[in-house]
């Protein structure tokens, strides 16, 4: 049996590798990809620390976290194909209108 | 196996049920019926909101309000804050009838939306478990996100959305992940067994929970726009439309803060000196920040955005006494709060006023002269603004005096006088409007003034009461402190 | 056994999602996610979590990463991949890395657990998975699974609006 530890510090290398991806990345929709391995590294430290604990509800608050998943990546792939038909891009550093 | 029914209690549970009813059927009878008037879907949306808020003020918070375990609690602070977030929710739909922008969107769909977002931010605010919370978080998210891209043939929304929607899942990751190391720290998400598990064994006070503690924060401060998460705040604020730039100023901050504030009440007196030392950290920078932007802006929608960031700066004062258990400080949060709300739409809703058909007035400069051309509008404009800069006889003084007093009973002495400073700097860039609109001739006149469109009603109902609240709030403050007070008993 | 099982699956989701982050074409990157997504169920399966395994490819690898791949499509992936994809700023991996330390030293010097059993839940201990997940979903968490609807509804409603042709009324 692999050891609570081994779990968790794979979660942090998930989380982590999603947090550089969306930093770094350009392209809109790997962001969003980057950000479903974010919410992933989380999943596995809940179901981890809930098998830990001999308690169900790691694994409950994931099937929740399936359903926003599931919510955000619909609304931000509409987004993505709105700015995609007026722009033909999907380039993060393309939206220069609003200037910081 | 049987599952037994749960017991719910109706009364507590009928303001989200209000509001969430009211937006399917909106959305339905855009669907069935869309040749009839847009203004019939508008007042309809008023009403639900109305009669949530009356709903949420009927229901008297007993000793058996801790609904479904915890997951839905309703108190005298989640009653305070649902009747914020309803009266936000009612200027935004107002000004959303004023905006000439938005009379062609499908209002049903529109509608149904604000009404969603609102009753995620109820369900958001009034819960003790941090996973309602990050669900209530994601539904009004999720709706404010195509909120801000609604006016879908403008670039400047659908870009807005998109780094809306970016920084905001980035955030709930952050949230999320901070969750699963609390889970893991303390076995539990419910805020009260955390608490009870933090006293009991202090062990569990690990950097897992601290680090899952500052990810929350991490989380929570992009909703609210604290430094440093706030750099989102004024390219949104100004790609969306403006009644939903109006709504996002103040709604999810609410109830984001309504969140932040149960945290901290749950955590905050056993997680000791590091919070602390992080809320001071971050109300510093976030006013600071917020109020030296918004010297430079040029467009009245980002110095709004830079203004709502320093009042997050100020509300983060009242978190930091919160967090040294003060029913005082809880009190002027909640009354800050409700100044904030009214002053901060009543701008917005100049902004919205202002403008004419096609051509929004967002420089600065298009305000020039307005004490001459809509003296009304104008002097509204003046007493907003003598209201966000913290001028007494408005309701904004009376606010930032309750909070920064709070501040210095609790033991704070650089923190306060750092606010107040802020507040002298922002005194430059309020008045420098007012002094625009009364003190420089007009530019050429706009040809048709926007608030003979169809919407007038609307917007003269929300400056009236805006305007009214504001003042009242300042010269008579002290009944409706009382009730701000009053609703500070908790539950846990 | 178990552990090789752990270190293969371990393996595989870093390196699917380490190609993920650094590949150039859109394409790849959610094919790639999508098999760090079926490893992952064999890493649930590991930690005695069955149901959310099979859960987990049906909505994750099958549904929410088909939405990807179909929104890709939608679009000119072969421009995307001409263009320069990366910031470049060591900054940002030095703040990586520090946030990368935090988790770890975190999740490490984790003190005591509360209510920790010997460690070892096991294979096959919990062999009522479902019901025992249905049970608590329907009893402590009813009230989010009924909000959770609120959320898709929100979430559909918005993302017709906003990916439907013409704006009438």
């Amino acid at each position: 049996m692999a050891p609570l530890e081994h779990y968790l510090i794979l979660s942090a290398v998930l989380f982590t590798l999603g947090v550089v991806g969306v930093v770094v990345r350009r392209n809109a929709i790997v962001v969003f990809l980057c950000i479903e391995l974010m919410l992933n590294g989380a999943n596995l430290a809940f179901v981890a620390y809930g098998s830990f604990l001999d308690s169900l509800d790691g694994q409950l608050i994931v099937f929740f976290v399936m359903a926003v998943a599931a919510a955000e990546a619909a609304i931000g792939l509409a987004i993505v194909v709105l700015i995609y038909r007026h722009r033909e891009s999907t380039d993060v550093d393309d939206l220069n209108l609003l200037k910081l | 196996m049987t599952i037994p029914f749960p017991q719910i209690h109706w009364a507590y549970l009928l303001p989200v049920l209000l509001v969430v009813g009211g937006a399917v059927f909106v959305l339905m009878w855009d669907a069935f019926f869309p040749q009839r008037e847009r203004s019939f879907l508008v007042t309809l949306t008023l009403a639900v909101l109305a009669s949530a808020l009356g709903a949420s003020l009927a229901a008297q918070p007993g000793s058996e309000a801790a609904s479904m375990g915890g997951m839905y609690l309703y108190d005298g602070f989640t009653r305070f804050v649902f009747a914020l977030i309803l009266l936000s929710s009612f200027f935004s739909v107002l000004l959303s009838a004023a905006q000439r922008s938005l009379e062609e969107v499908p209002a049903g769909d529109y509608l149904g939306l604000i009404l969603f977002a609102t009753s995620g931010m109820m369900l958001m605010a009034a819960t003790r478990s941090l996973l309602m919370v990050f669900v209530g978080l994601e539904i009004f998210s999720l709706a404010l996100y195509v909120l801000a891209g609604f006016l879908r043939g403008q670039p400047e929304g659908n870009e807005a959305a998109l780094k809306y929607f970016l920084l905001g899942s980035f955030a709930s990751g952050f949230l999320l992940y901070g969750m699963a190391l609390i889970f893991g720290a303390t076995g539990s998400v419910d805020l009260m067994e955390i608490a009870q598990r933090l006293t009991t064994s202090p062990p569990s006070r690990s950097p897992a929970f601290l680090l899952g503690l500052g990810f929350v924060v991490v989380g929570l401060g992009f909703k609210v726009a604290a430094a440093p998460f706030y750099m989102w705040t004024p390219d949104v604020y100004e790609g969306s439309p403006t009644a939903v730039t109006a709504f996002m100023s103040v709604g999810p901050k609410v109830a984001a803060f309504a969140a932040f504030f149960r945290l901290l009440l749950a955590v905050g007196p056993r997680a000791g000196a590091e919070l602390d030392a992080i809320l001071w950290v971050m109300a510093v920078l976030t006013m600071t920040a917020g109020n030296v932007s918004a010297i430079w802006q040029s467009n009245i929608k980002r110095m709004l955005a830079y203004s709502s960031i320093a009042h997050a700066g100020y509300i983060l004062v009242a978190l930091a006494a919160v967090r040294r258990g003060s029913d005082l400080a809880t009190g002027s949060f909640l009354f800050y709060m409700l100044v904030y709300a009214l002053m901060n739409m009543g701008a917005f809703c100049v902004v919205v006023a202002a403008g004419a058909r096609g051509e929004e007035r967002t420089r600065i400069e298009d305000y020039a002269g307005l004490g001459y051309t809509r003296p009304a509008l104008a002097a509204a404009m003046a007493l907003f603004m003598v209201s966000l800069a913290g001028i007494p006889p408005t309701g904004g003084f009376v606010a930032k005096f309750y909070l920064f007093s709070a501040a210095v009973k609790v033991g704070f002495v650089w923190l306060p006088v750092i606010a107040v400073l802020n507040s002298v700097v922002s005194v430059s860039y309020y008045l420098r409007l007012v002094v625009l609109m009364y003190m420089r001739e007009p530019g050429e006149a706009p040809a048709r003034p926007g608030l003979l469109g169809p919407g007038w009603s609307y917007a003269l109902a929300a400056l009236v009461l805006a305007a009214a609240g504001v003042l009242n709030f300042g010269i008579f403050p002290s009944s409706f402190f009382e009730l701000a007070l009053r609703s500070t008993l908790l539950l846990n | 056994m178990e552990l090789a099982f752990f270190y293969l699956f371990a393996a595989g989701i870093v390196g699917a999602s380490l190609l993920m982050v650094t590949r150039a074409n859109v394409i790849h990157a959610a094919l790639l996610l999508v098999l760090a997504f079926l490893f992952m169920a064999g890493l649930f399966v590991l930690a005695g979590a069955e149901f959310l395994a099979g859960v987990q490819i049906l909505i994750y690898a099958g549904g929410i990463m088909v939405l990807y791949l179909f929104s890709i499509m939608l679009m000119n992936v072969g421009v995307a991949v001409r263009l320069r994809q990366w910031h470049r700023q060591s900054v940002l991996a030095l703040a990586a890395a520090v946030l990368l330390g935090a988790e770890v030293w975190a999740v490490l010097g984790r003190g005591g657990y509360p209510g920790a059993k010997a460690w070892g839940w096991g294979l096959g201990q919990t062999p009522g998975n479902v019901e025992a997940l249905g049970e608590v979903l329907y009893t402590k968490f009813l009230f989010p699974f009924e909000v959770a609807s609120i959320l898709l509804l929100a979430a559909m409603i918005g993302a017709i609006v906003l990916a439907k042709r013409e704006i009438t009324r």
